[in-house]
């Protein structure tokens, strides 16, 4: 009895202290550069709330025109998310951040987040949304975002941490159902049955044909082989060398994640690059 | 020139396939086959008065067109034929008229199939045909009229002959195996021999120039064990051709026939190889002998759009070959459809694959 009382109690300061924070807390989506409509605003924020909450790491998503010149837009990044974000003592969370002025974009990851969201899950982020960027689709991209630090981070916490050892499943996955590769597999296939049944179907109309042999006129059991004779000649050895496992990687990542010092001290991963 | 009579009432007599006899078609009685040629023989050696000038043949070539003219005995018509036709029908009085001239001596056929199908089965076999065709035009069937239908027994070339063969391929089998740095691949190579006789009975080759080779070899196979020694009476009511290309002209045909399957019979006792490459050999033909007989062929003729359109049953075992048109829109549909509905599924199939 005593033991609930006590369990109780801790969810109930656990969940207070947890509403205090949100809502102590900024927005998750601040939009300064202006890219997403209110709709977008408000379906974007209502998502990074879910997963953040779900999974107590911050999940944010940050635009901004500039950064004013002082800091670069890694920097920056960083220092918006120690100002803003993190759960707990190691600040657990993600912050992406898209700088127009300069059209970079920087993904930081703190705490909780650098464990699950490794180097080679950032740049299967990366593949998955800078394109996006490119577009000028910056809620998709945003969306995407979302929807894989989700993935990693439930992948993380369910024991398996997302990393150079996997397959890119989860871009390719996703993609697949409506991959343009699938739809050209499906239709050279459907091409070639297609072909093949009406063929066959064509072909009953043409009967008159010359007949290829004779062997309906062979007499019975006439066939006789009074002759054989198989002789070895000689041989051809090749060899090719095999290809070394593991199959190469089309990007090099040793595995984990890579950390640096922000300026105040506090221990970052991430990626960034220009789109 | 023969006509078959009725010894009954007089009227000219068919070949009936279904009773295999003779049947007057008038008053329905039936005579063994050889009753009729006893008949006519002893009929023709019968001394007649002659109280006739010498006059010229019956037969007259009036042009050099090739074509030859009869006279014909039961209504006095002139009959027109071409040099090759043995057996007709009078366009007048459609009797049918035998020209025996045509069939004896060197032109002698030495065997017969006779008609085992009647001309109703030929309708019906067309029937059938061009049923249940996807891609065939819907309004064809209504609107193919018959313009012809003919029975005709077919001159064909039979060759017998004994084939020796020896051939050499090239042939290899192929090794793989690896170690932890490479693949390894063995190919060896075999010189390999064969030599082996092969007998042929009775390969048919076309005999007659008017019908189409393919349409021909398209009717085989007959079954020969019904064939009989050849006898006139089997051509009453029939169409029939004497041979117009020479066995020399048809022993081609049947040497890539008889090479081409003792060829494959000898590469079938070939195995245990990756690939087997024939590199030469030779075929040579022994004991080789040559037969002359009729085949029975129905022959139809249609139209439709202008176009003509030949389809040709065995006489023997009804079996039914022509070439028919092609629905350009309905080809057209079947194959996007089609397409559509496979490249769906695959796709279904592959995106239920990804998901799991």
């Amino acid at each position: 009895m005593i033991k609930r009382i006590v369990l109780i109690c801790t969810a109930v300061i656990i969940a207070s202290v947890m509403c205090l924070t949100v809502f102590a807390k900024t927005p998750r989506v601040v939009d300064n550069a202006g890219l997403l409509t209110s709709s977008e605003l408000r379906e974007l924020q209502s998502l990074l709330d879910e997963i953040s909450e779900r999974h107590l790491v911050d999940v944010a998503v940050l635009t901004e025109n500039g950064t004013g010149g002082f800091m670069s837009t890694r920097e920056y990044a960083e220092y918006f998310f120690e100002q803003n974000y993190g759960y707990g003592d190691e600040l657990d969370g993600v912050i992406f951040f898209v700088n127009m002025s300069e059209r970079e974009w920087h993904i930081a990851t703190s705490g909780y987040a650098i464990t699950a969201i490794t180097d080679y899950g950032l740049a299967e982020i990366e593949d998955e949304t800078v394109g996006y960027l490119s577009a000028g689709q910056y809620y998709r991209a945003f969306e995407k975002y979302a929807d894989m630090c989700d993935e990693f981070i439930t992948s993380a916490k369910s024991g398996h941490i997302y990393d150079v050892y996997d397959e890119p499943s989860y871009g390719v996955r996703r993609r697949s159902i409506f991959s343009m590769s699938n739809v050209i597999i499906s239709l050279v296939f459907g091409c070639i049955v297609s072909l093949i049944t009406v063929s066959s179907m064509k072909s009953q109309l043409k009967t008159v044909r010359m007949q290829p042999n004779a062997s309906a006129y062979e007499r019975k059991n006439s066939f006789n082989v009074t002759n054989s004779r198989d002789i070895y000649l000689y041989r051809r050895v090749s060899k090719t060398p095999r290809p070394q496992d593991p199959p190469p990687q089309s990007r090099s990542f040793s595995g984990g994640s890579t950390t640096h010092m922000s300026s105040s001290g506090h221990s970052f991963g991430g990626r960034g690059g220009k789109f | 020139m023969i006509e078959y009579k009725c010894p009954c009432c007089g009227g000219a007599i068919e070949f009936s396939p279904t009773s295999q006899k003779l049947k007057c078609p008038y008053c329905d009685t039936e005579f063994e086959t050889n009753t009729l040629i006893e008949l006519s023989q002893s009929d023709s050696a019968q001394a007649q008065d002659d109280m006739t000038w010498s006059e010229p043949s019956k037969e007259v070539i009036p042009d050099d067109s090739g074509l030859l003219s009869f006279i014909c005995n039961s209504c006095g018509g002139e009959i027109i034929t071409d040099e090759n036709t043995a057996a007709t029908k009078c366009p007048y009085c459609s009797n049918p008229v035998v020209m025996t001239g045509r069939l004896s001596g060197a032109l002698k056929p030495d065997y017969i199939i006779p008609f085992k199908l009647d001309k109703n089965a030929a309708m019906d076999a067309l029937r059938r045909h061009v049923s249940n065709k996807r891609l065939l035009p819907k309004v064809f069937k209504d609107e193919n009229h018959i313009k012809e239908i003919k029975g005709i027994y077919v001159p064909f070339w039979l060759f017998d002959a004994e084939a020796d063969a020896d051939v050499n391929y090239t042939a290899t089998r192929v090794r793989a195996w690896s170690d932890t740095r490479f693949n390894y691949t063995e190919t060896s190579y075999y010189s390999v021999a064969r030599s082996a006789s092969v007998g042929f009975e009775r390969i048919p080759v076309d005999g007659s120039s008017k019908m189409p080779d393919d349409l021909m070899e398209s009717l085989e196979p007959y079954d020969f064990t019904q064939a009989v020694d050849f006898n006139t009476a089997y051509l009453a009511g029939y169409l029939a051709d004497k041979y117009d290309v020479s066995s020399d002209d048809s022993k081609q045909r049947a040497n890539e026939r008889i090479k081409s399957t003792t060829k494959q019979e000898i590469r079938n006792t070939v195995h245990g190889y990756a690939t087997v490459i024939e590199s030469g050999g030779s075929v040579r033909l022994k004991n080789s002998s040559l037969k002359y007989a009729l085949y029975p062929v129905w022959h139809l003729t249609t139209d439709w759009n202008g176009q003509k359109y030949t389809f040709a049953m065995n006489g023997q075992t009804g079996k039914f070959v022509g070439d028919l048109p092609v629905d350009k829109s309905a080809y057209t549909k079947w194959l996007l459809g089609v397409a559509a509905i496979a490249s769906a599924a695959a796709f279904a199939a592959l995106t239920l694959f990804s998901l799991i």
